[in-house]
């Protein structure tokens, strides 16, 4: 009885081992057919934004003929991508996507794909590197710029406040990239007359952005509130829901970036006032760019893709259009 | 005589201070002093029509941590068999996602609640299995249900972040998490009857007493004629349930799910409040109330960071100290401290009377 019990948990565990493994080793290397192989170092289904982003560059590189490996981490896990990240290089792929949690820690992994010749194309997030040597393996950044984006949510709030106001900005998790950059986009243009009364992190989750809004709104209550500026959509539509249950809808203005189809919605609903786009959609950009350098042409470091703004009236064509991927 | 009520008013005092309720409430009351000195309206109520309930610090304090109760309640009774969930924070995220998932796919409301506390139910029973009848290590079977649980979401969900705010009938878990009951947050109130009413079962009856023989000893309990491995699969069944009512109230909040932020590190979260609620980890002793105070002590926490505005990097030490001095109050060394010090200078006088 106990033996056959043991050779059950045995069996279950063999199993999984086996997936598990199965999981480590798909299809990764071999350049058959002359196809060129690239290795997509990747965040993994995160939400909307991220799910179109990487969706769109699998079918550009699928379309622009090249072999693209696949590799996304689990729950923003870096350690996992500079697993993948080591393994692209020891397969020796012809060039390296690299979409990263995380903006440091990348130093060891490029020197690698340096000394092994591999380019590294850095997408969205930009990944901040000490090593002269690790340097050289960067080709380019493309991506939109998330100074550009913080920049517009300060102008829309000098715009509509000439006399001055008060707000808050909900950020995303310490620590990230987007998150410096966001804020020093906003800093840079912001008018000395717009005072900022506390920057929480909400880690960019509805749930808590709603927790820490209405925390905020409690504590400044006497200071009237009149802004705020939520670095994504997810804690932009959590602020949202705890203004209007403190009865505050239309009188506290609240600035999202990112643009996926539900802030766009409640953008029309009057829940937002404004909305910048961050635009996800570079599949095609990115493959060229990998394109051009592998034929040995010339490639900007810094490509900067177009991202557009919208108010209600801009958001309800863009809904009617159904142009909206994500 | 009067020197005799005296002693056992001394008696009474002795006692409160060495239970951990007492310490776990004077830990709460200092938060609420400290919010107060930095926001003096913290304890301000208002009531506000458009919600139809109080409002104020604390009462978004008491709606948040509905969840925390429900999963600590669930956490203190597999704790208490000498077990952990790891899980919950996945199955708050399963739950809520296929809550969010049916209802967006135009499921009627109750059917997604039923749904989802299914979902929750049978999780925690494959645990319940995998530990009670192939005796895996509790530890391990969870940690595997919750990086499984996390996919399972984001499967449900095809990657997604659903939203089902806009869908049409959704008011009922809509209320769930934010509405009143008699100007009290309906979440909060339905924790506490969940948590009493798991409270009866198990001091009323004897499954209290069972669960804490098969923490002492599985196979002592057996021989005594207590069935360990009902009560085992019975406790994973039940944390796996009130964990997906958890995650209801965490989604509905916002009528969101977030597959990877929805009940993300939770299950820390509810350990933390169970070990304040003075639950031994090594099982065979639980406190209910003790678990109770202690998610509200968690939210409490939360509550605090907000209020003194504390930096997102400093967070989590934050988060950690007050942990670490809340536990540090509680410990019976730090009791006994003022007794041993005195029986030191006893001894001290005593060997100098000795040598002199």
């Amino acid at each position: 009885m106990k033996n056959w019990k043991k050779a059950i948990a045995l069996v279950a565990s063999a199993a999984a081992l086996v997936s598990v493994a199965a999981c480590g080793s798909s299809s990764a290397g071999g350049s058959n057919d002359g196809k060129k192989t690239v290795g997509f170092v990747a965040v993994g289904p995160e939400g909307g934004f991220r799910t179109a982003n990487e969706n769109d560059i699998k079918s550009a590189f699928k379309d622009a003929g090249f072999d693209l490996v696949y590799s996304p981490t689990q729950n923003n896990d870096q350690q996992k991508q500079i697993q993948a990240f080591n393994k692209f290089v020891n397969d020796e792929v012809d060039a390296i996507i690299l979409s990263s949690t995380e903006d440091s820690g990348w130093d060891d992994s490029l020197k690698k794909a340096a000394e092994a010749e591999i380019p590294v194309f850095t997408v969205d997030r930009n990944v901040s590197v000490k090593d002269a040597d690790a340097k050289k393996a960067i080709v380019s950044h493309i991506g939109p710029s998330n100074e550009w984006a913080g920049q517009q949510a300060a102008e829309f709030v000098n715009k509509n406040f000439p006399d001055g106001a008060n707000g808050f900005i909900l950020e995303g998790p310490a620590g990230l990239s987007v998150v410096k950059d966001r804020g020093t986009g906003w800093s840079d243009k912001v008018a000395s007359n717009i005072k900022v009364l506390e920057s929480q992190s909400a880690n960019w989750s509805t749930d808590e952005a709603k927790t820490v809004t209405a925390g905020l709104l409690d504590k400044y209550k006497s200071e009237n509130p009149q802004f705020i500026f939520a670095q994504n959509d997810e804690m932009g539509l959590g602020a949202a829901q705890a203004v209007d249950a403190a009865g505050l809808k239309g009188k506290v203005k609240i600035i999202t970036i990112d643009g996926t189809k539900n802030a766009l919605q409640a953008l029309v609903d009057g829940d937002l006032s404004y909305v910048i786009e961050y635009n996800p959609i570079f599949g095609k950009e990115t493959a060229q760019a990998v394109k051009d350098y592998l034929d040995g042409k010339k490639v900007e470091k810094d490509i900067q893709i177009e991202s557009k703004t919208f108010d209600a009236a801009s958001a309800k064509e863009a809904l009617d259009n159904n142009s909206r991927a994500y | 005589m009067a020197e005799k009520a005296k002693e056992e008013g001394n008696a009474l005092v002795k006692k409160l201070l060495s239970n951990n309720l007492t310490w776990s409430i004077v830990a709460f009351i200092l938060l609420v002093v400290i919010c107060t000195i930095f926001q003096h309206d913290f304890l301000a109520l208002s009531w506000n029509d458009n919600t139809g309930g109080l409002a104020g610090p604390l009462i978004t304090m008491l709606q948040e941590s509905a969840r925390y109760l429900m999963i600590a309640t669930g956490m203190t009774l597999v704790i208490s068999t000498a077990g952990i969930d790891l899980s919950v924070g996945s199955v708050m995220a399963v739950a809520g996602a296929a809550a969010m998932q049916s209802l967006s796919n135009g499921v009627n409301v109750w059917v997604s609640i039923l749904i989802a506390l299914l979902v929750g139910l049978a999780i925690g029973c494959v645990n319940g299995a995998l530990v009670s009848l192939l005796g895996l290590q509790p530890f391990i079977t969870t940690l595997i249900m919750m990086l499984a649980g996390r996919g399972i979401a984001k499967v449900i969900t095809s990657g997604e972040n659903t939203d089902a705010s806009a869908v049409a009938g959704n008011e009922p878990l809509k209320w769930f998490a934010n509405g009143f009951i008699l100007g009290i947050p309906a979440n909060f109130v339905i924790a506490v009857v969940i948590v009493i009413l798991v409270g009866l079962l198990c001091r009323k009856t004897a499954m209290g007493m069972m669960i804490e023989a098969v923490g002492i000893n599985q196979e002592a309990s057996r021989m005594t004629g207590i069935k360990p491995k009902k009560i085992l699969f019975l406790v994973y069944a039940v944390s796996g349930f009130l964990a997906a009512i958890a995650g209801l109230f965490a989604t509905a909040s916002v009528m969101r799910v977030d597959v990877v932020k929805t009940g993300q590190d939770l299950e820390m979260y509810a350990i933390l409040a169970v070990v304040i609620g003075g639950t031994s980890l090594l099982g065979g002793k639980f406190s209910l109330a003790g678990s109770a105070v202690g998610a509200v002590i968690i939210a409490m926490i939360r509550k605090t960071i907000i209020t003194l505005g504390i930096n997102a990097e400093a967070t989590p030490a934050f988060f950690a100290v007050v942990v670490i001095v809340i536990c540090v109050m509680q410990a019976p060394k730090i009791h006994n401290l003022g007794a041993e010090m005195k029986r030191k200078r006893a001894l001290k006088a005593q060997a100098k009377a000795v040598a002199a």
